[in-house]
């Protein structure tokens, strides 16, 4: 081999070489981990894919999802027309169309549809791309639509509510500050896997670690204490540390006196819960609960490192997470450095270090004159405090026409295996007279759309992100897009136009609306090209700590609120007019919480610990036919859901579905590893391979979802709901495992 | 070391891995002096392992040598190609070659080979059997296997190197018989079990099996054609059966002609120390001629390997260069046990130590569609310790990934049972 | 020259796949076609004491110093690269006879549907050139590194020492 040859093997860049390294973000996961992208582009092609050395939070390294983005964007799956549809729905056939064609058509659709049965018949829904989403918001809102739905229906929004509802808007842990992190329920080797080396080097700094995790995750492995609980135990486990800290006066005091409002309904209700009572409920031990507690409550600053989902993936999920919550304010941990910071959002949720009209650019405030959304009468709480519509409340919405009736759905990145029991989401939705679905790939919701707009990825498009250390990137396309696929923004654009909307900014385009966004922070799209790969930002200051000393928390009382005036209002209940609403007594759980409560169950203004809908607790007589707790959500480093089971690269790391089984359970059940099993629910079974693993709790299963021969999420019942926020009890129901007779597994992935 | 011998260049008798490997660690430890070789093929070393891919048309000509990318130009100094050794005198020092040429050593390194036999195979006039072994063997075959002419073969033998045979007769699609006198194929090495589901596997590909059958006769097919019409050969069956090619490949012995008996301790081979010295003073040995250490035995045995005669080779080469330098020679030969792994067509087969059975062992046998595996225990050292291991797999892509990380892993396996026994001793 | 030296540090790892991904796009890896991947990643669990420890291992060929496939390789097709002492297939010498297979004390070497060993090859095409091989350039965690053999010692030498600490 020639030296040019060997270069050529090596795609090193270089004029000899023609290989270019051009500058993109990683989408692939999104958001707030946007890493940046070396893309190795040879005579138009990519060819070789690395992180970017100067990216702010990526310092070059990347993901394995990251590192597949080159199969991601070439994928034979990519749609590369417009299509229409000619099968029946889901069928998969499909004739390609020219843009006009179907833009034409699905804006002819639209206004139709919109004429007869209103605005507010026609749902807009994102998926991923979540960096589209102030566009389709403002969209929809055009259009006269108050639907606006994304899939943090089932993934973020909840959490976010536990903190709004707590002290009014998330606070994100402060990690490079910190003494002490308690991880509740964060995995980081699976997800956001980059920030692994910050975490580590606090670490090793001497930083005290605190995991909560049903499962053995590697850093529960490096904790200083580790609380394996049974999932959906969070908020006994919370208010133990709660008993902890108060009783034993580790308590911030000051700040208490100053800035909660409840506390001592608060302390009442922690004394309920002794770490003994919750060690029974959580299945730890006291010791350890003292130990964590204390740990927490002495190191200052401590902080709380949430995660988006898992917490709030039970029935009871928005109060335990309260009841974690409150813990940054009984520490005092509140808006400090090293504590649990708030940080307004500069750009797709993500602070930036400078201030933006993303909010306004959204048009959010015209949602007051529109007619109800989707999900309000059910889940009220949601609807006064977020600005979407519940997705999860679609399918009844559908099947009864109340409170109106329901016609079409315009959807970027539709994925119905998102919606719990998907396979009764997606009947409800074929009832539908029209579906749009933007998306990469032709994917199994895809098939029922009656259009299909192409997409591309953020190879191939112009997107602005911003990261919280002020740094911030409006990419250039690398590569022409892949076939006739265009961005989003540029869709909803040129759609926009044809439905007559009348948004001048949206139809000028990208450029347009992130020069009109970012307006208030001086930043101009002049100057940011001239920086593809990205720039600090000038003057971008880190956030004021204690920012409530001036204007208070953004809750109604203005203070962090332990019992919720919020849910008392909405809940119609006082604070122990109910009669000490389930104080965590385990004991009496076996009612559920749905049943018996006039009024609205589950909504105490205190975050109350119930046990989870289903539950060998709550639910002894069918835990004996199912005794089992099902996990359905666990993470694999390679997956992020299915965006990348298509990948060669991805599947090959993890061919099969599989759930985590632990070797006593696989034993009882006579399934020895790697052999097939099926899952069975009251709902359906799925048959996977089972991975006995230490890793899980005895009596636990954790089955990964999103697969298309094994849709865990068919596992249950589309009503297994949390009453605040209508969140899927994905991380706690019942199950069996049994032996699967499957043949023709042997059927190798060569 | 008489003095004047000092100044006399090292020799190596053949060029094939082992004095290829024993020139380069000469070079290796800082010899500087003279390196002859003599050879009997031409200036290019080949590797006669590579010789049936060649025949079959997998590979060219100039894919034969191994070292194309080493300069050996600069490590051997003089090629006697293409010559033949008459004698050794091991007294005075000195190689005698036919033409009369007398070569003086320092130290001489014995490497030549072996050579194909053919017991009990009858002469027929006109015609001359093929067989493997070196680059001329591979070129007659070649020829032989291009030829339209040819389309029936009789590969007479059960050893690697005749499946190695069938296989390139394969690749030529020719129809093949194999003959031989044993049971079984692969007799030193298979365990019969996997050998008999290797042989449905040949009779699956169309490969005619005849085991347990000599051959009586053969003669010309016509009379008057001579060899162009081929051969009818004769089985002990009484069976006759009209042949194109016959190819023997029933086993090898050393080239050793020229040694005077007496002058070096033999016996397949020449007896070697661990750092493949010979019973006579300044004579090394390595290779297919060298009765080196067997692990599994504990007694010399040639284990014809490549791998063995590489290490061998380099041995002997430091060697040499130690006692040159007028230091004690370092890093012994550590001795090996048979092994071998070999692939006809899709079907990959591998043995480590010793297949057979007899009253002491324990067998066990895992079988699956595509793959079978025979593992052979014996107690060793009060441990029951893996002495033999088997592997054939066919088509499965996922079997042949175990069986590559599987036989290594088995081999070390049984290098330890035999190295436990011997450390524990004591 | 100082040589440099391709290290894995286990204490560093958390079994992310990065890596093997990150092989797997250097070397175009078909793997719908059933290549193998250079880099393997393997966890092991562990309990004592009640407690459970996972370890994840990420390996590939160890270019081993007295490699045993360059032995055993009667082809040719095997090679110590001089400029990085990577151990290097050129499959076009292959001849498929899985002999290295036997030799590898780790199980390296994988077949192709053609027949043809292949492995890593520590990206001796970007290292010679003064980059990083892709495994380690990708590695968010640094446990895998390609480091001057003193550094990497070094580093070797500090966890050792840092195991005594208690």
């Amino acid at each position: 081999m020639n030296d040019l040859e060997l270069r050529l093997k090596g795609k090193v860049p270089g004029p000899d070489t023609g290989i270019e390294v051009r500058k993109s973000v990683c989408a692939i996961c999104d958001p707030g981990t946007q890493c940046g992208l070396d893309l190795y582009v040879k005579d138009g092609e990519i060819i070789k894919v690395a992180g970017t050395k100067e990216a702010p939070h990526s310092h070059g390294t990347l993901c394995s999802k990251g590192a597949a983005m080159r199969q991601y964007v070439y994928s034979p799956d990519r749609v590369m027309t417009p299509l229409r549809r000619t099968g029946a729905r889901g069928s998969g056939e499909f004739v390609p169309i020219s843009w006009d064609e179907a833009l034409d058509e699905i804006a002819m659709r639209l206004n139709a549809i919109k004429d007869e049965f209103g605005a507010e018949s026609v749902m807009f829904y994102s998926g991923y791309a979540k960096w589209a989403r102030a566009y389709l918001m403002r969209f929809a809102l055009d259009f006269g639509s108050p639907n606006y739905l994304t899939e943090s229906s089932t993934c973020a929004t909840a959490m976010i509510m536990a903190q709004q509802l707590t002290y009014g808007m998330p606070a994100a842990a402060d990690l490079k500050n910190t003494e002490c992190v308690i991880f509740w329920s964060h995995n980081p080797s699976a997800t956001k896997g980059l920030n692994l080396a910050s975490i580590n080097a606090r670490i090793e700094a001497g930083c005290k670690v605190v995991v909560v995790d049903p499962r053995v995750t590697d850093i529960a492995q490096r904790a200083d204490v580790f609380l394996q609980i049974r999932p959906g135990t969070d908020g006994a486990l919370a208010l133990a540390f709660g008993n902890v800290i108060v009783g034993e006066g580790l308590y911030d005091k000051e700040f208490v006196e100053s800035w909660t409002r409840g506390f001592d309904e608060y302390r009442r209700l922690v004394e309920g819960m002794s770490p003994e009572k919750a060690a029974g409920i959580c299945g730890v031990s006291a010791s350890d609960i003292r130990a964590a507690a204390r740990l927490y409550a002495t190191s200052k600053p401590a902080c709380i490192h949430f995660s988006a989902a898992p917490v709030v993936h039970h029935t009871n999920g928005v109060q335990n997470y309260r009841a974690v919550f409150c813990l940054i304010g009984l520490t005092g941990n509140i808006d400090i450095a090293g504590g649990n910071r708030m940080n307004p959002p500069s750009l797709v949720h993500q602070p930036g270090g400078f201030p933006t009209r993303e909010r306004e650019f959204t048009g959010a405030g015209r949602l007051a004159d529109l007619p109800e959304r989707i999900g309000s009468a059910r889940f009220p709480v949601w609807a006064r405090l977020s600005n979407e519509a519940q997705a999860c409340d679609i399918p009844r919405q559908i099947e009864t026409g109340s409170p109106y009736p329901l016609k079409a759905l315009f959807a970027l990145g539709l994925n119905h295996r998102m919606w719990p029991a998907s396979q009764k989401f997606i009947e409800q939705v074929c009832k539908l007279d029209f579906i749009v679905d933007v998306d990469l790939f032709l994917t199994d919701s895809a098939r029922y759309a009656d259009i299909v707009l192409p997409a591309c990825s953020s190879a191939e498009r112009r997107e602005i992100r911003c990261w919280p250390m002020g740094y911030v990137q409006f990419t250039q396309p690398a590569i022409e897009p892949v076939g006739e696929s265009r961005s989003d923004v540029d869709i909803l654009s040129d759609l926009s136009a044809r439905l007559g909307l009348g948004d001048e900014l949206l139809e000028a385009g990208i450029e347009a609306c992130v020069e009109w966004m970012l307006e208030p922070s001086g930043l101009t799209v002049a100057e940011l090209d001239k920086h593809p790969e990205g720039m600090w930002v000038p003057g971008a200051k880190p956030p004021a700590e204690r920012k409530y000393l001036s204007g208070g928390f953004k809750t109604p009382s203005g203070k962090v609120e332990f019992v919720s005036s919020v849910l008392e209002e909405i809940g119609g209940a006082a604070v122990g007019a109910a009669g000490a609403p389930a104080t965590g007594d385990a004991a009496a759980g076996d009612a559920v919480a749905s049943a018996g409560a006039a009024g609205r169950a589950g909504y105490e203004p205190l975050p109350s610990y119930r046990e989870p809908q289903m539950s060998p607790v709550s639910c002894p007589e069918m835990a004996k036919e199912y005794p089992l707790v099902l996990g359905l959500g666990a993470r694999l480093p390679m997956f992020q859901h299915s965006r990348t089971f298509r990948l060669p690269w991805t599947r090959a790391l993890s061919p099969d579905p599989h759930a985590d089984v632990h070797p006593r359970d696989a034993a009882a059940a006579g399934i020895a590893d790697g052999e097939w099993m099926r899952v069975v629910t009251p709902a359906g079974a799925v048959t996977v391979r089972a991975h006995v693993t230490l890793v899980t709790r005895e009596g636990d299963v954790h089955l990964y979802h999103d697969w298309p021969q094994a849709n865990a999420n068919d596992l249950l019942d589309g009503d297994y709901l949390d009453p605040i926020s209508g969140f899927p009890g994905y991380r706690s129901s019942l199950c069996r495992i049994e032996p699967a007779d499957v043949r023709g597994e042997g059927a190798c992935h060569d | 070391m008489d003095a004047s011998l000092v100044s006399e260049p090292v020799v190596l008798l053949g060029f094939g891995a082992a004095a290829v490997n024993a020139a380069c660690a000469l070079r290796a430890e800082g010899y500087a002096g003279r390196i002859t070789v003599v050879t009997d093929a031409g200036v290019d070393p080949y590797s006669p392992v590579l010789t049936s891919y060649y025949a079959g048309g997998r590979i060219e000509r100039d894919a034969c040598n191994p070292w194309a990318d080493l300069d050996l130009a600069h490590v051997v100094d003089d090629v006697r190609a293409h010559a033949r050794i008459e004698s050794l005198d091991v007294a005075a020092h000195e190689v005698v070659l036919e033409n009369g040429d007398r070569l003086r050593y320092s130290k001489l390194l014995v490497a030549t080979g072996a050579h194909p036999i053919a017991p009990g195979f009858p002469q027929v006039e006109g015609y001359t059997p093929l067989v493997l072994r070196t680059m001329a063997d591979a070129v007659r075959l070649r020829d032989a296997l291009t030829s339209e002419r040819c389309r029936d073969v009789l590969v007479s033998g059960t050893s690697m190197v005749a499946l190695k045979v069938l296989e390139a007769c394969l690749d030529r699609g020719k129809r093949v018989t194999l003959l031989g006198r044993s049971s079984h194929i692969l007799r030193a090495s298979a365990h019969p079990l996997v050998a008999q589901r290797f042989e449905e596997e040949l009779v699956a590909r169309g490969v005619e099996l005849r085991l347990r059958q000599t051959v009586r006769g053969a003669e010309p097919a016509d009379a008057d054609a001579r060899a162009e019409g081929g051969l009818l050969v004769t089985f002990g069956t009484g069976e006759a059966q009209r042949f194109d090619e016959v190819v023997l490949a029933q086993g090898v012995e050393p080239n050793l002609d020229f040694v005077p008996r007496g002058a070096l301790d033999a016996d397949r081979g020449l007896i070697v120390d661990r750092f493949m010295r010979t019973s006579a003073p300044d004579v090394f040995a390595a290779g297919d001629v060298a009765q080196a250490l067997d692990l599994s035995t504990g007694a010399p045995r040639v284990i014809g390997l490549w791998q063995n005669a590489v290490q061998q080779g380099r041995c002997a080469g430091r060697a040499m260069a130690a006692e040159l330098a007028g230091r004690l020679p370092t890093r012994p030969y550590p001795g090996s046990i048979p092994r071998n792994v070999i692939h006809v067509g899709d079907v990959l087969f591998a043995s480590v130590g010793l297949p057979a059975e007899d009253g002491r062992r324990r067998i066990e046998v895992r079988e699956s569609p595509s793959a079978l595996r025979v593992l052979i225990y014996e107690e060793r050292a009060g441990q029951d310790a893996l002495v033999g291991f088997n592997m054939l797999v066919m088509r499965q892509v996922a079997d042949r990934r175990e069986f590559d990380s599987e036989v290594g892993a088995r081999f070390r396996e049984i290098m330890k049972s035999y190295l436990r026994q011997g450390g524990d001793g004591s | 020259m100082t040589s440099k030296t391709l290290s894995f540090d286990a204490g560093k790892c958390v079994g992310c796949y990065a890596c093997a991904v990150a092989c797997m796009d250097q070397n175009d890896i078909d793997a719908t076609a059933g290549q193998q991947m250079y880099r393997q990643v393997m966890h092991y669990e562990n309990a004592r004491a009640g407690e459970v420890r996972v370890t994840h291992v990420s390996l590939a060929c160890m270019h081993c110093d007295a490699a045993e496939c360059l032995d055993a390789c009667p082809s040719g097709a095997l090679r110590r690269d001089a400029g990085s002492d990577a151990v290097v297939v050129r499959r076009e010498l292959c001849i498929g006879c899985h002999a290295c297979a036997m030799a590898c004390p780790f199980g390296v070497p994988r077949f192709g549907r053609d027949g043809t060993m292949q492995k890593c090859d520590a990206c001796y095409a970007r290292t010679r050139f003064g980059l990083a091989p892709a495994c380690v350039d990708i590695c968010p965690t640094g446990a895998l590194s390609y480091d001057d053999v003193n550094a990497a010692m070094a580093g070797k030498q500090a966890r050792f020492g840092k195991s005594f600490a208690r």
